[in-house]
């Protein structure tokens, strides 16, 4: 029986493992050689809508004022463009530096000062859309800088009615300063360079990822708004609005540069709160997805892949440990199995994006040297494993444990101001 | 040799095996010859004379004393290399048959050249430049308007000041701008447009004018327009003024369709109707004959806009645009984008603001 339940759990794993590889893979020959879909990529004239620039800001007095900068001197019509920052309960600066832009530019940015209310970015996105009346709103956290055209690109989308979210590439801009901020470096490129754009090639469900993105104000106001319960709102927001009938698109010229953390436990923070708030989107959306009337069969099933991406840890992990006790209990029951497992979870596990994905990002992003450091990739690869697979297990427990979510704000570490 | 050196020689052996395929990992994370962030052009703002500014800056840098200007007023250094070691020309009307085509070419004074002259590099112009029939030209600044006489062919790109005027059978690769208008001639093939007004058709006459295509109000109909109601297509609602259907869509003609509308089927809009709001479809969409739309067209395949329509903007189509005569997209005070992988333009039509062929567009005849 024992060894029954062995064979049996160990064949679905390499099984789940099998279909996130087999889909890695197709993403990445499509990105190389399939079809490149950039429909609102030429729309370069138009009569632009007024838009409202959001940045939530909970202790940014590091990076608040680059941002602001930098949104001052865009090419988007000075008149249609508004900037409100969010001084989210700040004890720092943040809100004193946001007043002195506010004075110098009264016409072009309008502070909303949070001072109570419960924690967590979705929670200030949703207190400040009562100040929001424009029909596109845009999102950028502070740390993050904009080029001249990035608001007119992000814009364009919106002219297709269809449009709900709107978002941008990320690229880290101090990518000089670690080994852990050049890893980091690879796997946003995997995750943006091949996995979004190809999911929008094949016309599957994008990410919005709550930065360098936008959302229709109606569309957002026609699912319910932002939802404060959750971790990721980017991730919620995503699929309630493809839910709704709403597309959501990846704009893979939009590239606007960030600030990745610079310390391993910044790091796993990061990583744990992504893998809490994408499991609760799990729960909350995987099913209404794989029932959705009004998303193509390609759509259903890869939102299930795409939701399941922080799952998987604890099913690799899961795995392994089946293969060790195979290999102990019953010594024919997985037979191959260990050698397979442990390679294939190196080319599957979906966000921290395998490592043909990152050759490929190099590739087309034309730094080819880059990939000199994919050996170190496995380091970071063990730590998002043994880090998620953390936050799972304490999400499941939670309930029993009486304990509640709390927001981990990535930190800063250095004043470009 | 002892066991123990022999297994300290095999640790050894395994340890350096194991280091080997990383050695070029480690002399990168000492030495961080990559540890740059991917360079991102953040002052590239896809402007369509983007090229061309770059263009005239280079040459400026090229001229500090005397300045570009001044050597083009006085015709002093008239003749030379640039530091890059690209020879440079200054030509005036006088000596425009004996100008050196394998230079960047300079003009101050209004010039008519004659037949098939083959630039090989760019030509910078102050004043107004008339380029004979059958003529090659690399790249094109104007300070102030261009005409391109039949069969001219642009390779990279073409700016103006003012207007600009291309002939029957011209091709404009790359980029084409004017600050003031565009006439493009029948049979012109084109890339990327952009001017306040680009006005298709003969351009024999010139200069385009906006009084050459008739506006279309939405109001050519005396009869008022029959309200359609969503429940006619069986919409069901996105937002508070959008909605989606999961079939075809047909607006009969003469009616007034209020909102935004997102469709997966193919979508046909009849003639003498009106759209306030914008239109998507997934498939094709086929606009007939002096249909009105206030807001935006998406198509996922094929866009067909019949004569004397009027679009708002943009106009985007995943594979082919095909506008009628008479047709007016964008507006003076708003002007907008035009874009597909192939545009066929009838004449007669009149579009403010850019023109986009990813692959081919062609003016008709």
């Amino acid at each position: 029986m024992a060894a029954f339940f062995i064979r049996f759990s160990g064949y679905v794993v390499l099984l789940l493992i099998s279909l996130y590889a087999i889909r890695h893979y197709w993403f990445t020959l499509n990105r190389l050689f399939g079809f490149q879909r950039h429909p609102y990529v030429d729309i370069d004239t138009a009569d632009w809508p007024h838009v409202t620039v959001l940045i939530p800001a909970h202790n940014e007095e590091l990076v608040i004022a680059q941002l602001l900068n930098a949104l001052l001197e865009v090419n988007y019509p000075s008149d249609r463009l508004l900037i409100l920052p969010i001084n989210d309960r700040s004890a720092d600066r943040t809100g004193e530096i946001i007043d002195d832009f506010a004075r110098r530019y009264p016409a072009r940015v309008k502070p909303f000062h949070r001072r109570k209310g419960k924690g967590g970015k979705a929670a200030a996105l949703s207190d400040a859309m009562e100040m929001v009346d424009d029909e596109i709103l845009l999102v950028f956290d502070a740390d993050y800088i904009p080029g001249r055209g990035l608001i007119k690109q992000l814009v364009a989308p919106f002219f297709d009615p269809g449009v709900g979210a709107v978002m941008g590439r990320v690229v880290p801009w101090n990518v000089g300063r670690n080994t852990l901020t050049r890893l980091l470096d690879l796997e946003r490129a995997g995750g943006y360079q091949v996995d979004q754009q190809a999911r929008m090639n094949l016309r599957l469900v994008p990410l919005y990822g709550g930065t360098v993105g936008g959302l229709r104000r109606s569309a957002l106001i026609a699912i319910g708004g932002w939802d404060v319960n959750t971790l990721t709102e980017d991730t919620d927001v995503t699929f309630r609005l493809v839910l709704a009938g709403w597309e959501v698109v990846y704009e893979n010229r939009c590239e606007c540069y960030e600030e990745v953390p610079e310390t391993w436990p910044s790091r796993v923070r990061q990583i744990q709160r992504w893998a809490k708030g994408h499991n609760q989107a799990l729960l909350h959306h995987s099913f209404r997805m794989l029932k959705n009337r009004h998303a193509s069969l390609g759509q259903r099933v890869d939102s299930i892949f795409l939701l399941g991406v922080f799952a998987m840890p604890v099913v690799i992990l899961s795995g392994w440990l089946l293969a060790l006790l195979a290999f102990y209990i019953d010594g024919e029951s997985l037979r191959g199995a260990v050698p397979v497992l442990s390679v294939s979870a190196y080319t599957s596990v979906g966000n921290f994006a395998a490592f043909f994905e990152i050759a490929a990002a190099a590739r087309l992003d034309g730094v080819p040297k880059k990939i000199v450091l994919m050996p170190l990739n496995i380091l970071s690869f063990v730590v998002s494993l043994l880090s998620v697979t953390k936050a799972t297990v304490e999400q499941m427990l939670f309930p029993f444990l009486g304990r509640v979510f709390v927001w981990h704000k990535t930190e800063r570490t250095r004043n470009r101001a | 040799m002892t066991e123990a050196l022999a297994a300290i020689l095999l640790f050894v052996l395994c340890i350096g095996w194991f280091v080997l395929p990383l050695i070029p990992t480690i002399r990168e994370i000492r030495r961080g010859g990559e540890a740059r962030p991917l360079a991102v052009d953040r002052e590239n703002d896809g402007e369509v004379r983007h090229f061309a500014r770059r263009f005239k800056a280079y040459l400026e840098s090229n001229f500090v004393t005397p300045t570009l200007r001044e050597c083009l007023d006085s015709g002093s250094d008239f003749k030379g290399q640039l530091q890059d070691g690209t020879p440079y020309f200054i030509a005036d009307r006088d000596g425009a048959e004996s100008i050196q085509t394998n230079a960047i070419v300079m003009f101050s004074k209004p010039v008519v050249l004659s037949d098939g002259f083959e630039f090989t590099q760019g030509i910078y112009s102050t004043a107004h430049i008339d380029c004979g029939p059958h003529s090659l030209i690399r790249s094109l600044y104007g300070e102030d308007g261009a005409r391109l006489r039949e069969r001219t062919v642009v390779l990279r790109w073409l700016y103006v000041g003012k207007d600009l005027v291309a002939g029957k059978g011209c091709a404009l690769y790359g980029r084409a701008s004017a600050e003031e208008s565009m006439h493009i001639g029948e049979d012109v093939e084109f890339e990327r447009l952009h001017a306040k007004r680009i006005l298709f058709g003969d351009a024999s006459a010139g200069v385009a004018s906006p009084e050459d295509v008739p506006a279309n109000d939405g109001q050519a109909n005396s009869r008022p327009l029959r309200p359609f109601t969503c429940a006619d297509a069986r919409a069901r609602r996105l937002s508070a003024n959008s909605y989606a259907i999961d079939e075809d869509l047909y607006i009969p003609p003469g009616t007034l369709a209020r909102g935004n509308f997102v469709v997966r089927g193919a979508v046909r809009i009849g003639g003498g109707a009106r759209v306030e709001g914008s239109i998507k479809s997934y498939q094709d969409m086929h606009i007939e004959a002096a249909a009105v739309v206030d807001g935006s067209v998406t198509s996922g395949k094929d866009l067909e806009i019949g004569r004397g329509c009027r679009v708002r903007g943009p106009a985007v189509a995943g594979r082919r645009l095909k506008v009628g005569s008479g047709c007016r997209i964008g507006f003076e005070e708003s002007p907008t984008s035009a874009i597909a992988p192939s545009i066929f333009i009838d004449s007669g039509v009149l579009v403010y603001g850019s023109v986009w062929a990813r692959k081919y567009g062609k003016a008709g005849g």
